[in-house]
């Protein structure tokens, strides 16, 4: 099944497997907590950000998902840890029209951490997965 | 793996179940590509696995042109759902 192998690339079981920066208790004490759902399939990912002044102290999250969608969520804490709210902004939106343009779209690729979700760009009905913790991501940004 | 409809349930053709560590969507993906198409996801019955304590669960339909090739096609996908998840999580 070489597409199978295409999408499931190992480090994104990985993070499946093991995600980073995932919370199973409360996220009352984060400075902005955002939730992002999909009703079709009842994947749910809240995120919490905490600030340190302009940036991103620490990034966690928490819920339910597919493969894609942890994997997606636990990439995009490493990704996004550290940033500013700006940085964290603009990769945001660079991902999001990153999957919105599908395979073949010559828009400059996400950093490195982040290529191994570039598979299912190819796979439109998973898109959804790959950016509900985004969407969450971004909708919290926006908040501040 | 879990099949939903309980041993003394009616007979149907249509059988949710669930494989522990592999979400649905990832089951259907994977049937997909075994050429069975299956549904994934709450069914519109959010209240029903709500009450079963189920995220979401995979769903066959078997109809009358359904022959033994489809029915092993899809046991090959879920071996290799069960296969590829164990794997990396061994």
């Amino acid at each position: 099944m070489m597409a199978t192998q295409a999408l499931y690339k190992k480090i994104l079981l990985q993070h499946y497997r093991q995600p980073h920066h995932k919370c199973e208790g409360s996220l009352d004490d984060a400075d902005v907590v955002r939730r992002g759902a999909n009703p079709r399939c009842g994947d749910e990912i809240e995120v919490g950000l905490y600030l340190d002044a302009q940036r991103l102290r620490q990034v966690v999250f928490r819920g339910r998902g597919c493969s894609i969608c942890i994997a997606s969520s636990s990439m995009m804490t490493d990704a996004v840890l550290g940033r500013s709210i700006t940085d964290a902004r603009d990769l945001c939106a660079h991902m999001h029209q990153w999957f919105q343009q599908g395979d073949g779209a010559d828009l400059a690729a996400p950093p490195a951490d982040l290529q191994a979700l570039s598979a299912v760009r190819a796979y439109p009905a998973r898109r959804r997965c790959v950016l509900l913790p985004w969407d969450a991501l971004a909708e919290a940004l926006d908040s501040l | 793996m879990r099949i939903l409809p309980s041993a003394d349930a009616p007979p149907s053709g249509i059988v949710s179940f669930t494989i522990d560590g592999v979400h649905p969507h990832d089951i259907a993906q994977i049937a997909a590509e075994h050429g069975v198409a299956i549904r994934a996801g709450h069914h519109c019955a959010q209240p029903l696995l709500r009450k079963l304590g189920i995220d979401a669960t995979a769903r066959a339909s078997f109809g009358v042109y359904n022959d033994c090739a489809d029915v092993n096609a899809l046991a090959s996908a879920v071996r290799a759902a069960q296969q590829l998840f164990t794997e990396v999580s061994s």
